[in-house]
């Protein structure tokens, strides 16, 4: 029997995509051309966003249940 | 006299290696800190190597006592603080760099034209341009780039369809400017300076047909890139 608090998949989710989004802005850093940028503008940075945005999901939804909202 | 204009491409040789060679460059000023490219690309890094320190912490955490109040916090970093942070520095830093020769010789096909750019001995326009040093950076995207925002703008579409036709091999050639080459990209930095407008070779009563475009400044100062052949040397 374990009493872990279970984890949200959203919140999972969010970390997955965040760490691809910071891995592909990373090769721009260290390799800045035409085929980094463009992995960066049209993957990277909707990843990075898209984590930002399910993360403020799962906070608001605990917020809603918590009824502090 | 043939031997006089080979020493004097070699003393111009010479003196360009001395230029190019880092050790012979100016010194930076006192209290040099690097260039906004610089800070960019170290911001950038740093912020992504903590993003994934955290994540990866975060994700053992997790994965042992599930999601306690305090990771909850931890993952504030991470999720919501840090991925703005690394979208303005990338885009900052890469937008920049996209500018550079670097990045336009950077794929195989634009080789022999960034090759004849930095070679002193050549006259097309680009090297007298680059070794003249007329245009201080951004050599390619200065002159190839309408001016104002929506220059700028079409300038990334265009080289979005540039990127996507070097990785798919869609293209032929030989390889050919996609558009006339307007006048007013040379015009908006030689147009009103007075070695322009005293030139014989710009009467006064032929200024209206090289600002409206009917005469093209290549015809006469061309070729602005080596010629087919000369490129596939």
């Amino acid at each position: 029997m374990t009493d872990k608090p279970p984890v949200p998949f959203l919140l999972r989710l969010s970390m997955a995509l965040a760490a691809l989004g910071a891995l592909f802005s990373l090769a721009l850093f260290l390799h800045a051309g035409p085929y980094t940028l463009v992995l960066f503008m049209f993957l990277a940075q909707p990843l990075l966003l898209l984590a930002v945005a399910l993360f403020a999901v799962q906070v608001f939804k605990d917020l809603r249940r918590e009824r502090l909202l | 006299m043939r031997s006089f204009l080979l020493t004097r491409r070699r003393c111009a040789n010479a003196l360009l290696a001395v230029v190019a060679d880092p050790e012979l460059a100016l010194p930076p000023p006192h209290g040099w800190i690097g260039t906004t490219d610089d800070w960019a690309r170290g911001l950038g890094i740093a912020f992504v190597v903590l993003a994934l320190a955290t994540l990866v912490v975060s994700w053992g955490r997790l994965r042992r006592a599930g999601l306690t109040p305090g990771l909850k916090e931890l993952l504030v970093l991470p999720l919501l603080v840090l991925p703005p942070a690394i979208v303005f520095f990338g885009y900052s830093y890469g937008i920049e760099r996209s500018k550079t020769i670097g990045s336009c010789g950077s794929c195989h096909i634009m080789k022999p034209y960034l090759a004849d750019l930095q070679n002193a001995d050549s006259s097309t326009l680009a090297a007298t341009h680059y070794k003249n040093r007329y245009i201080q950076q951004h050599h390619c995207y200065t002159c190839h780039t309408d001016y104002g925002m929506f220059g700028t703008l079409q300038a990334k579409m265009d080289g979005l369809g540039h990127v996507a036709r070097n990785l798919t091999g869609r293209y032929s050639l030989p390889l050919k400017i996609a558009h006339p080459y307007p006048n007013r990209r040379c015009l908006a930095c030689h147009g009103e300076s007075q070695k322009f407008l005293r030139s014989e070779g710009h009467p006064k009563e032929d200024l209206p047909k090289m600002f409206s475009g009917e005469t093209s400044c290549i015809d006469c100062h061309g070729p602005a890139h080596p010629t087919v052949a000369q490129a596939s040397r």
